[in-house]
Order: structure tokens, then C-alpha cells, then sequence
């Protein structure tokens, strides 16, 4: 987006104000320049006021910009309190740009379509959450639903909006003709109702777009954009994902209550909260040629985004998450998983009612020790859970032809997901369980524990999901964006080093020399399934060699290779993982136990130290 | 009487004795031994035998119903012989087989008395009579064996080594394709290692449909019987259902009639099975040519004029294999080729997007279908290779060390 | 800032009830305002489209899909019963035709040149809702439905299965700290809406569907029995739709936990007496809780649309539920509510509040894992 707008790219700016409006709360921070560089100072929230008896989100819009003047100093309000002050006067009112992403109401849900599931429903799945957007189902003509079936799940379905794509330029008509005759069969409307026609986003096929405007024209608001994928070999998701931010603000924004006011506030186009946070995620990773993996874990949902080789990726796994959806943790991942992680005993049956409880009063929180611990090994299992999904996702296209040589056709294959963790640098977590988890060390455990970073990897969360407005705030001014994510934006909690591969047990696995800030020397040899923790802190970094002594395993130099690498800390410091990928735990009980609470013990994570 | 004795000897002698003179007595072959080998169905013997120390014509083996005759002279053996295979009855479409039968060894030596040829008339009882009077007169010579006892059903539990290993691989197999046939009916994942070839062939089928274009279908140019064409055909009903699921199109280019009835049934037995039966067009089956380069060039056109996205070709193959695959790159298809033809393999390798070598060839329609019986038995051959690629390994060195346990093992024929 | 703490569940013996009766689409409504109603009656109907058919008639007679319009038999929107013929070839002098029938009755939807596809609309479907309590309509939502309003005795659960009901409540259990077991169970509770007490076992359910009951109270249930009970996980907690036989309303929450007494009073109260009950959930934004409604139904019903008041904090000597372990299912009274913020035994920062319970005990609890029992 930032492309459309260059006038406003370097716009220069001395404050900022921006909000999220979540579906309970609205937050707002405050950016200002201090000195030379843009930091986050204050922030404020209050309830959101979407729903009934308020029915204006710019009510609490207003109240969380109150809050944050009232402690700021700063006169953020208009004199009559209906609207944003800006631009700014002077350091003491109002303010230069207003921005704002939303998700409230259950975010912006999309129904996509395409030909084949794996290759133009794909792309358009693609799009549609790229852009921050829910996925509600995918339809495609393989997708062994019969035709009727799919004209009554469509119907069934109130979508925001619906994207279809389908066949390359040029390519099939009769698939993509076909998908068109059950939208218009199903006469799909809108989620919320009222008199609007559901926008239709056509980005298949060029030569069939007279068929498609014949077809839907009369039952929807039609839009047709740039095929998604103009041929097998290239993908075009830019105009489709522009078109759904569009139509975002267009439809669904102005049939929210209030919305249009809010529209009318703002220095940049409202995006969706997700997609906000893709932003700022691709932002970051262009600007420190980094691979960057973050995940989002919420009540009901959790998002996984990643930037590949510069390829951004993000999922929703839509039934993952650790209140609304915590039952179906438990029904896809199974007990035993979650238990490996919980170093005691428990009875079964009370577990699962316990966890049934929590799907029923989804906003209760851990009030002992033990039950915390339950509620982390769920969340565990929940990120890799949905991490699965994210790698199986986040894969190159499909249907290419491909150029290979004698050695590829005795390769056996493997993953040809994008998702490489030798190669990730940066991993950022954030949602309740991961950002206010009472001891940082929790929360790198974590995500040690479900995504098994491997090689040296930086870990970080965002304390107070900051990175939606720093994705808005990208749009308007790039280097702000990115001086306020490193300095106020994530908390570091410090670096994971992981040899990749299968450990040999009982064998010493890592041989670690560094050489510590204060010109002191360490030398350690690790043995398997050892977790050792170093504390240093974000500003200082150490120049560490690492050996790996067995063969088989990557530091990420390649099998057996040591590597020399500047380690950096965080609130948290170093922790040297070499219990193999994957993280296999043992069957036995009570060896698993032993080893729980030896990790629990070596890196201080609970109070009692693992004993329960 | 010396006229008919010489004419029956005649009848089951060899010429060259026929030539021999009187000569010398001297000791008898010794160590006589019978032993039924696993082939022959108890028809023949395996006689070995230790040969005398002096200079020897040749041997004359004689046979009966019992230990003490009576004998009948049944063949000659060459002098430097030290095993013979023997049959238990001279014609067994006339005579029954018996269980027991007794075989002694003479050895013929210059002066051992030879019928002489002279032609006549006799009578049959004539002839046994002279037959008997030349058996008991090689007898009286002295260098004759002992009488050997041959079973001839011995061969059904002939427990040697071989036969145990191979009654126990055959076993095995039985046991292992039964146990993952169960495991896999009970939903239990039997991992089958990912064929990046195979994988691509739906890949390919979605590429077609994306594209508006066909997908062609080569199951060689081999015969109906042969193993690969089979291979195609199985691997032609899964595609088949998988075009229709994504209800594209296929052609399939045929080189023998009878391919191109078969590939027919199975292509519309595949659009049947996936719900599409409307979808299924008779006329994209075609018989091209059973010419080999007429069919290639036929089967090129079709690569120009239809321009399929996605090109199979599954079977055997010969010198057309890299016409057509360089055709269809040039075409700029994704392909797919599989072929157990050695020879071919380089031609594909370079040609196409993906290989499939020889064994994976049949492996696809297990990997395809998921069916439990294909994956158990394509499951269960895997184990037994993996056995035998363990036991050639241990053999080679036990060989090379001079331990022949393992070669014991695996000798079938002798 | 909105109260830190979870609203709460009502269990009033006297108040207003109103309901919401829509459609799912654009309909008729029946009522006018100001009408009273019977539970049964019917409020609005409307007509939800049929199944579509899509039929490749093209494939079907093996000609072009653009030449199609030339063989149809039947315009679009013409209405065709089954097995009447769609198309026809001309075939060659009169023979060889090919033809497609019709495999459903319906109305032709669109003929398609591009796919060959016929579409075929079945007959629509009729839906009706009614008023579900006896009260009076107070207002109309036109084409949509309308607000049936009426003074009951309402208990809200926290989660439920099956859908609306319409029966007698009858008492099973004396206590609320007993079971609901199947010997517990009497053919006459047939049809009938039957009040448990902390748990019901998973057989006592079954033997209540075997007798035809139309519902269970119960104050808890065990998690792991939904999925046999209804054969596959409840992951999330929107349920509603379900095909039990009966409707299931669990007033605490899962395991075995005594119903609050102040319920089981109320629904002892009113045995014998009609009620409505809804086993329908949702624990998501705009939150919809199982619940079980007796009208009084010689009161007279205001004329005017309930507003109700706006949920006040709480303060202490309120009635209050703990819902997290270990205070799970306790039923106390607000002693304190400290302003300042109180370090858990997790380390968690949290508000919390001071409890009484019945026993005299007390305990400081997260404000956020109590949840007030509204009266």
C-alpha cells in the first residue's frame, strides 16, 4: 500500500496517534518524536462500542484517546470531544496523523473460490488472508463437494465478501463459469444483513469475465481486478488484496455503526488488524533482510505469519486458541500431547472438565500454580498445532514446470514448505498467553516447546500487541513504524540455539565457546536433551563458536559444521536447546517427568521449580 | 538268440559302446547316491557317485523295483561322468510312477561284454530274454555298485536348506502382507516414503484444469501382457478418477488395439467411480498405430495440435521415449515418466519434470489408491527386499571369506 | 472502564422476559403489536429456497454446451416435474435421439452455454416460528419477526444442547447436591422437562431420551460425555442445533458440581408448572446462554418494551459463583473488593475480590474467575 501513496511516505511527523479496534477493547497508543528518534510513549484503552446499547465505535475510540491524553498531558480530543485534534499544534496538542486498523465484529470474513483447491483457490486463499481476512471456507471444483452441497454451504455462509479466482489467463472457462453458476444459484447475501448487495471480487480468467458479469452483476456488487495468477508460474496477489482492503472500508466499514465517522478521522485507509500486522512484519523483514516468523495466539484464533525469502505467509487456524476454542485444542491435538508437557499427575477426566470449564467461562485465568502450568502446555500444543497448518500453507506454487537435474530425480523429496527454521532469524510471539505469561522465561519456553527453532534464533513478544498500529503507521511513515517495533514495539527475550537433527542420547550433542561481555571465556559441552540457560541481557552480545559433535547435526553451517556467530540476549539471555528436532520426549512417565522438571529447574520457570 | 539279444540292446544303447572290443575287469564305482531334486515332480534322480581309480569306457545304469532286481539296463553314462540325472520309469505317460526304486551302477570297461549290432525279427519275450542274459552277465562281472534306494516323492519334504529358506520367505511374505492388510483396514498409516513423481501426477491433473487444456496419457508400447503395461493400466484407472474429480479431460495414446480397449474400460470404470459418468468421452482414448514410430509420430501430433498441459507417460518404453519427451518439454507440459526399461531411464531423466524408476513404476497404484491390499502387499515385497538386500549383503562378504552358508541358502536350482 | 468482572447468570424468580423471534430470511409476520400469544402459536413464516440441482445436460445428450439453448425443451423459470424431459436432440431422420429428464420436481434456476449445466430449483421449503412463551408482542419487526415479551421466573444455564422446548418442569432429585440417576427416572416424567441435581451420568441420559423426556436441568455433566452423547467433540461452544431427543441445560458447568441453591429453589417452585427451555449456546460475541422460562400467565404483561437496566458492578454482599479451580462451582458473598491489584500465586498481577461462603470460609479470588449470580 505504501507504493500508492509516496507522497506520504516521508511525510515529517512528531506525533501519531493510533488505535485498534479489538472486538472487546480498543487500544491506543501514542508515538511521538523524542529527540531524533520516534518512540511509543503513552497508551490507553477502553471497550470497544460496536455492539448494543452504544452501537458507535468511535465512542471508544474516544474514550482510549481520552485516556491516553489524560496521561500524557496532551490535548488529543477536539474542544467539543467528537473527534481527533489533529494536526498538532504544539507538544502539548493534538496530533499529526491519526491511524486505525479494526477486527471488531469478528473481523473481515471472506468465502474464496478457485479452479483447483491446491493451486488458483490457493492463491486466492492467499489474498484474502494476506489481507488480513478470515477464510470461512474455500471452494474449488475439487474440493469432492458436489455441486449442490457447495451451492448450499455458500448459502449457509453470510460472508463479508466473496473472492473468486479461477483458471490462468487464457486458461479453463467451463471450471471457473461453473464456480459462477453456484454463486449465483446460492444468491449469497451479506453478514450484516440490510439492503447491500455481497461484493464479488473476480480475479480469475481474463477471458471469461464477460461470462462473470453476466452471471453475477445482477445479484451482487461486482468488481473485477487482475487474475491472481496470470499463468501457472506467476502469481499476482497485489490488485486482489488491494481490492478486498477496499472494499473493507467501502462496504464493511461503512455498514458497521460508526465506522464511516471513524473513516473520516483518519490520515491512512483503515485496514483490517491482521493485515496490519502483516505489514509491519514485511516491513521489518525487508528492512533487516530477515526471515521473520510471528505468531498471534488469541481465545478463539491463532494467526501464524512469516516472512520466507521475502515471501510473507499468514495463516488463521480458526478452531486453535485458548478460551472460545480450548476444547478443540484438546479434540485435535489429544490428551496425551498435552499432558507430555505437564510434569505431574493428573486425573484425566477432571482435566478435560477443567478444560471444558474454560471453553465455558472463556475469561477466567489461572489462579494456582498447577493450573498455570496446564494452561502452557495447552498453549504449547496449540502453536504447534498451528504452526503445522502455517508450514503445510506456506509452500511455493503448484502446477509449475519444473527445471531439474539428474540429481533431483534421485532426491527423494521432503518438505517444500517455505517455512525453513535454520534460515528464520526473528520469532515474535504475542496474545495473552505469551505476552503476560508472569515469568518471561515462560513464555520462551513456549515457544522453544512448539515451534523448535533451530539453529540460532532471536525470540521476542510483543507485550502489548502493538505491531497492528505499527502496521497502519508503516503505511504512513515507514522509518517511525520500524524505530518504535525495535525500541518500544517487542520485548526481546533473548536467543534459542538448536542443532537441527536427531540427537544421539546420552552423548554429548554441542560444544559452546564464548566469550562474554566482561572479556571472560566459557567453555561447555552439552550432553542431549539438556536445556542450559545463559542470562545476558538485549545490549550486550557475546561471539560464541558452535560445535556440533555429533554429524548429523546443523548449527547452520551444514551437518557437523561449527559456526561462529555474535549472540545477542534479552530479558531472558540464552538458551541452548539440544534435545534434537524433533523434540521427542520420552514415552516412560516418569523419566519424562524427571526431564520436565529438570528444563523446569535450569531455566527458573515456575517458583517451586518444577516440584509439585 | 544272439540276433534279438543285440537288436533290444540296441534299442537302449548308445552307439559308441556299439564300437568297443572285449576289455579288462577291474573294481566297481563306489558310493552311490540318489537324491530327488525340488524340480522333475519325482520323474527324475540325481545319482552321484565316487569312480573307480583305473580307466573306465563309460558306465551302463541299471534299474529296479527292489533291492535284489530284477535289473533292466536302462542307460549308458559317458567314462569322466560323476553324476547323472536318472528317470524313474522310461515313459512315464505309459507306466506308473512307483514310490521306491533301486538304481546300481556298472562300470564298462574294454573287455565288459557289449551286445553286438546285428538286425533281426524276435519276438518281445525274446528280447527280454537276451535283455536279462546281458544285465546278468554285466553282473557277473564284479563292477557293479550296491543298489541305492531313490524316493521318488522324496522331493515333497526334501528339507534342504534352500527349500526351508524359501518355504520360510514365502511364509513371511504370506504373513506380513496379512498383517498390514489388517492394520490397514483397521485405519492404522502405513507410511509409504513420498514419490515427489507421483505426487506431481495431481499436481499435473490441476495444471490441466487450470489451464483449459488436456492431460495425455502414453501407457507405452509394451503388450497387454507385460508386466509395466499392466502397471500403466492400474496406474491409468487411479489418474482417470482423479481427471474426472477435476473433471478435465485426458487423452490416452494407445500403440496396441488391445491396450486401447483395456485403457478404454479402465478410463471410464475411473469417471464411473468418481460420480462423473456424463464426463467420460470414448473418443479421447485413441488407437494411433501398432507401428512403433508411426504411433510416436501419431502420438507427437497430439502433443502439437491438442496441447496438453500435463504429459504421462507410464510403461514401457523404447526408442521413442525421448521423442516424445522432448516434444512435449518443448511444449513446455509438465511431465511425468515412469518405465522399468533401464535403458530409457537417462532419456526421461533428462526430459522430463519428474521420474519414476523401474520398481516405483509399481508402487504408484498402491500410493494412489490407498486401497489396504495394495499397500500391504506393496508394503510387505518392501520388507522381503529389505531382507534379501541384507542377506546378498552378508552372502557377498560370508563368500568372499570362504563361508558358503548363506550361498547354501539361496541355492534353488542344482 | 466496564466492570473487570464476568456478568453474570440470571436466576430471577420475577421478571421481564423478552424474546426475539426472527426469521432466518425475509418473511411474513403474523402478529401485530400489542397481540398476546400462546407459546405455540405461530408468529411469523417464510419460505427458505429448495435444494439446487445442477444437471450437465449438455454431456448428457453429448452436444456443445453452446449449442445447448437450441435442444432445451423448457424456458427458464418454467417450473418441471419429475422425469419430464429437459432436452432433446434431433437425432438423424427421427432417430437416435438423445434426451434429458428432470430428476426432481423444481423450477429451471439458468441454463448455462459455457458449462452445459441446467439448473434446477426443487420446491421451497416452509419454516414457521412461534412464539415460544405465552406473553404479548410489543413490537414488530416487519418482515423479520417480532419482541414477545411476558413476567417469568427465568433461570439462565451456562451451556446447553438441543434446541427449544415446551413442556412441564417435574422435579427428579429431592437436593441439589444429588444425582440424577436412571432409577431416578419414571415413565410418567415422559414429555416432561426433569430437574436434577449436581451431575447426571451419561446412562441416566439415555434411559430420559429412551422414556421420551423433553429435557434435563442438571448442575453438571461430564465434558468427555458429550462426544459419546452425541458422537463427535464440541469444540467450541455454539450449540443449539443438535438432535439429542431432549434439551440439556447444565446451570454450573462441567463435572460434578451441586446445582447454586437459589436455582434449584426457583425451578422447585415452579415444578408442575409450564416452561420453556432452550439448550442453546453461544459463548462468543453477541453471547446467547441455555435458559429456562415459567411465565406467570395471569399476570398482566406491560404493554410497553422492557428496557432492562444496565448491569451495575459489583459490590460486596452480592451473590457470587467461583468458575476456576480451585474455587470451582463454590457459592459465596462478596466481602471486599480491594482497588489495589494482588500478586497470585501464578505471579500474575490481577484484581481480585474477598469471598464468604457458605461455610464461612474465605478466600481471595481473581475477579475474573467469579461470575455474579444475578436476582
Amino acid at each position: 500500500m505504501s507504493d500508492q501513496r509516496p507522497e506520504k511516505a516521508n511525510r515529517p511527523l512528531r506525533s501519531v496517534l493510533a488505535t485498534d479496534c479489538g472486538s472487546t477493547t480498543t487500544k491506543a497508543i501514542l508515538i511521538e518524536k523524542v529527540g531524533d528518534t520516534y518512540r511509543q510513549t503513552w497508551r490507553g484503552e477502553a471497550p470497544t462500542t460496536v455492539e448494543a446499547p452504544f452501537e458507535d465505535v468511535t465512542r471508544g475510540v474516544l474514550n482510549a484517546a481520552q485516556e491516553v491524553a489524560e496521561l500524557s498531558g496532551r490535548k488529543l480530543l477536539t474542544d467539543d470531544g467528537a473527534g481527533i485534534l489533529t494536526p498538532e499544534i504544539d507538544p502539548h496538542t493534538g496530533v499529526d496523523a491519526y491511524i486505525s486498523t479494526s477486527s471488531a465484529g469478528g473481523g473481515l470474513q471472506l468465502v474464496v473460490g478457485g479452479v483447483v483447491r491446491s493451486m488458483t483457490a490457493e492463491s486466492a486463499m492467499r489474498a484474502a488472508l494476506g489481507a488480513g481476512a478470515i477464510v470461512m471456507d474455500t471452494f474449488s471444483s475439487n474440493d469432492k463437494r458436489r455441486p449442490h452441497e457447495q451451492i448450499e454451504r455458500i448459502r449457509q455462509l453470510r460472508p463479508d465478501m466473496i473472492l473468486l479466482a479461477g483458471g490462468v489467463d487464457g486458461g479453463t472457462r467451463k471450471h471457473v463459469v461453473a464456480l459462477a453458476e453456484r454463486i449465483r444459484a446460492a444468491r449469497p447475501r451479506t453478514r450484516l444483513g440490510g439492503g447491500f448487495d455481497l461484493p464479488i471480487i473476480f480475479a480469475g480468467n481474463k477471458s471469461v469475465r464477460e461470462n462473470i458479469h453476466d452471471l453475477l452483476d445482477d445479484i451482487s456488487d461486482l468488481s473485477v481486478v487482475d487474475n491472481i495468477r496470470p499463468t501457472m508460474e506467476t502469481e499476482n496477489l497485489g490488485p486482489a488484496r488491494d481490492k478486498i482492503h477496499d472494499l473493507f472500508m467501502e462496504h464493511v466499514m461503512a455498514q458497521a455503526p460508526g465506522y464511516s465517522k471513524l473513516m473520516g478521522w483518519t490520515d491512512a485507509p483503515i485496514m483490517p488488524t491482521p493485515g496490519a500486522v502483516g505489514l509491519i512484519m514485511q516491513t521489518i523483514a525487508r528492512q533487516r533482510g530477515i526471515n521473520v516468523l510471528g505468531v498471534d495466539i488469541g481465545g478463539a484464533t491463532t494467526d501464524v505469519f512469516s516472512v520466507f525469502e521475502g515471501i510473507f505467509n499468514r495463516t488463521v487456524s480458526a478452531n486453535l486458541g485458548m478460551s472460545y476454542s480450548v476444547s478443540n485444542v484438546l479434540a485435535e491435538a489429544g490428551l496425551p500431547q498435552i499432558l507430555r508437557w505437564v510434569p505431574f499427575d493428573i486425573d484425566e477426566k477432571m482435566l478435560r472438565n477443567r478444560i471444558g470449564n474454560k471453553m465455558i467461562r472463556p475469561t477466567t485465568i489461572p489462579q494456582t500454580l498447577e493450573e498455570l502450568k496446564i494452561e502452557q502446555a495447552i498453549a504449547r500444543e496449540a502453536l504447534r498445532l498451528a504452526f503445522i497448518q502455517h508450514k503445510e500453507f506456506a509452500v511455493g506454487l503448484r502446477g509449475v514446470q519444473k527445471q531439474r537435474t539428474i540429481a533431483d530425480a534421485f532426491r527423494q523429496g521432503g518438505d517444500d514448505t517455505l517455512v525453513q527454521m535454520l534460515d528464520l532469524d526473528l520469532m515474535v510471539g504475542s496474545g495473552g498467553v505469551l505476552s503476560h505469561a508472569p515469568r518471561r522465561v515462560q513464555s520462551m519456553r513456549m515457544m522453544i516447546d512448539a515451534f523448535a527453532p533451530e539453529g540460532v534464533t532471536e525470540l521476542a513478544v510483543d507485550s502489548i500487541f502493538m505491531m497492528p498500529h505499527l502496521g497502519v503507521l508503516s503505511t504512513v511513515n515507514e522509518l517511525a513504524a520500524t524505530q518504535v517495533f525495535e525500541r518500544d514495539c517487542l520485548i526481546y527475550l533473548g536467543t534459542c540455539i538448536a542443532p537441527a537433527g536427531v540427537t544421539r542420547p546420552g552423548k554429548p550433542v554441542l560444544r559452546v565457546q564464548l566469550r562474554l561481555p566482561d572479556g571472560t571465556g566459557v567453555d561447555e559441552t552439552l550432553d542431549s536433551m539438556t536445556l542450559w540457560h545463559l542470562p545476558l541481557d538485549h545490549d550486550s552480545s557475546v561471539d560464541a563458536v558452535l560445535t556440533p559433535l555429533q554429524g548429523t547435526l546443523d548449527v547452520g553451517e551444514g551437518p557437523g559444521k561449527p559456526r561462529e556467530v555474535s549472540l545477542r540476549g534479552g530479558v531472558v539471555g540464552l538458551v541452548f536447546d539440544t534435545r534434537g528436532r524433533p523434540i521427542v520426549l520420552p514415552d516412560d512417565h516418569s523419566a519424562r517427568v524427571t526431564l520436565l522438571r529438570k528444563w523446569v529447574s535450569a531455566l527458573g520457570e515456575y517458583p517451586d521449580a518444577g516440584v509439585n | 538268440m544272439n540276433t534279438a539279444r543285440a537288436r533290444n540292446c540296441a534299442r537302449c544303447l548308445g552307439a559308441a559302446l556299439l564300437l568297443l572290443g572285449p576289455v579288462a575287469t577291474a573294481a566297481p564305482p563306489t558310493d552311490l547316491r540318489s537324491e530327488a531334486p525340488i524340480y522333475g515332480g519325482g520323474l527324475e534322480m540325481i545319482l552321484s557317485w565316487t569312480p573307480p581309480p583305473d580307466d573306465l569306457i563309460g558306465y551302463m545304469l541299471l534299474r529296479g523295483p527292489t533291492a535284489s532286481g530284477p535289473w533292466k539296463a536302462i542307460e549308458p553314462i559317458a567314462s569322466d561322468a560323476i553324476r547323472h540325472k536318472a528317470r524313474v520309469v522310461s515313459d512315464p505317460r505309459r507306466e506308473a510312477v512307483p514310490e521306491t526304486v533301486f538304481f546300481r551302477l556298472v562300470a564298462l570297461r574294454a573287455d565288459s561284454p557289449i551286445p553286438a549290432l546285428v538286425p533281426g525279427e524276435a519276438s518281445d519275450a525274446a528280447a527280454a530274454e537276451s535283455e536279462a542274459r546281458y544285465v546278468d552277465s554285466l553282473l557277473a562281472t564284479g563292477d557293479v555298485s550296491a543298489p541305492v534306494e531313490s524316493r521318488t516323492r522324496a522331493y515333497l519334504v526334501n528339507l534342504t536348506p534352500s527349500r526351508v529358506m524359501l518355504a520360510l520367505i514365502i511364509i513371511a511374505a504370506g504373513v506380513l502382507i496379512g498383517v498390514f492388510t489388517r492394520a490397514a483396514r483397521r485405519g492404522a498409516e502405513l507410511y509409504i516414503r513420498r514419490i515427489p513423481g507421483i505426487d506431481a501426477i495431481e499436481e499435473g491433473i490441476g495444471r490441466a484444469t487450470e489451464m483449459g487444456r488436456p492431460v495425455l496419457y502414453v501407457p507405452g508400447i509394451g503388450e497387454l501382457q507385460e508386466m509395466q503395461t499392466i502397471a500403466a493400466m492400474l496406474i491409468l484407472g487411479q489418474v482417470s478418477k482423479k481427471v474426472a474429480e477435476y473433471q478435465a479431460d485426458m487423452i490416452v495414446s494407445c500403440c496396441i488395439p488391445i491396450v486401447r480397449e483395456v485403457a478404454d474400460e479402465v478410463v471410464k470404470a475411473g469417471f464411473y467411480q468418481a460420480g462423473y459418468p456424463d464426463a467420460y468421452k470414448p473418443a479421447n482414448t485413441r488407437f494411433i498405430s501398432s507401428d512403433q514410430f508411426a504411433f510416436t509420430a501419431g502420438t507427437n501430433g497430439i502433443v502439437l495440435r491438442e496441447k496438453p498441459a500435463t504429459n504421462l507417460y507410464l510403461g514401457m518404453f523404447f526408442a521413442e521415449s525421448l521423442i516424445l519427451a522432448e516434444t512435449g518439454f518443448l511444449n513446455k507440459s509438465i511431465q511425468i515418466a515412469g518405465t522399468a526399461e533401464a535403458t530409457q531411464l537417462p532419456f526421461f531423466v533428462t526430459a522430463c519434470d519428474y521420474t519414476l524408476i523401474g520398481e516405483e513404476l509399481y508402487a504408484v497404484s498402491a500410493y494412489l489408491s490407498r486401497d489396504p491390499r495394495l499397500v500391504s502387499s506393496l508394503k510387505s515385497s518392501d520388507y522381503i527386499k529389505v531382507f534379501c538386500v541384507v542377506m546378498l549383503i552378508i552372502g557377498t562378504v560370508a563368500a568372499s571369506l570362504g563361508n558358503p552358508l548363506i550361498s547354501t541358502l539361496f541355492r534353488i536350482a542344482e | 472502564m466496564a466492570a473487570v468482572f464476568t456478568p453474570g447468570l440470571k436466576v430471577t424468580e420475577h421478571t421481564i422476559v423478552l424474546k426475539d423471534r426472527r426469521l432466518p430470511l425475509e418473511g411474513e409476520v403474523l402478529v401485530r403489536a400489542g397481540d398476546l400469544v400462546k407459546a405455540e402459536d405461530i408468529v411469523a413464516r417464510t419460505e427458505l429456497p429448495g435444494k439446487v440441482y445442477p444437471i450437465n445436460v449438455a454431456n448428457q445428450l453429448s452436444v456443445d454446451p453452446g449449442r445447448l439453448r437450441d435442444f432445451m425443451k423448457v424456458d427458464v423459470g418454467t417450473p418441471v416435474a419429475v422425469g419430464q424431459q429437459l432436452a432433446e436432440t434431433a437425432g438423424f431422420l427421427g432417430f437416435f435421439k438423445s434426451e434429458s429428464v428432470a430428476p426432481v420436481a423444481g423450477k429451471i434456476e439458468s441454463v448455462s452455454t459455457v458449462t452445459g449445466q441446467v439448473i434446477i430449483q426443487a420446491e421451497p421449503i416452509p419454516v414457521q416460528i412461534d412464539a415460544y412463551i405465552n406473553g404479548r408482542v410489543v413490537e414488530v419487526i416487519p418482515g423479520e419477526g417480532c419482541l414477545v415479551q411476558a413476567n417469568a421466573t427465568m433461570v439462565q444455564g451456562i451451556f446447553g444442547l438441543g434446541g427449544e422446548v415446551k413442556a412441564p418442569l417435574v422435579m427428579g432429585v429431592d437436593s441439589p447436591a444429588e444425582v440424577l440417576t436412571a432409577d431416578r427416572l419414571a415413565p410418567d416424567m415422559a414429555g416432561k422437562i426433569v430437574v436434577g441435581g449436581c451431575y447426571v451420568p451419561l446412562a441416566a441420559l439415555w434411559r430420559a431420551v429412551e422414556l421420551g423426556v423433553a429435557g434435563v436441568v442438571t448442575g453438571g455433566f461430564d465434558y468427555d460425555e458429550i462426544k459419546e452423547l452425541l458422537g463427535y467433540e464440541v469444540g467450541v461452544a455454539i450449540t443449539g442445533g443438535e438432535q439429542l431427543g431432549l434439551t440439556l441445560i447444565v446451570t454450573e458447568g462441567f463435572g460434578e458440581i451441586a446445582m447454586a441453591p437459589a436455582t434449584h429453589a426457583l425451578l422447585r417452585k415452579s415444578a408442575g408448572r409450564r416452561a420453556s427451555i432452550n439448550g442453546a449456546t453461544q459463548i462468543r460475541a453477541g453471547v446467547i446462554r441455555p435458559e429456562v422460562v415459567v411465565t406467570f400467565d395471569d399476570e398482566a404483561v406491560p404493554a410497553e418494551k422492557y428496557i432492562p437496566p444496565e448491569p451495575q458492578g459489583l459490590k460486596p454482599g452480592d451473590l457470587v459463583r467461583g468458575i476456576r479451580t480451585p474455587y470451582f462451582g463454590r457459592i459465596g458473598r462478596v466481602v471486599d473488593l480491594p482497588a489495589q491489584p494482588a500478586v497470585l500465586e501464578t505471579e500474575s498481577k490481577a484484581r481480585i475480590m474477598e469471598i464468604e461462603f457458605a461455610d464461612s470460609t474465605r478466600a481471595l479470588l481473581p475477579r475474573s474467575n467469579v461470575e455474579s449470580i444475578e436476582q
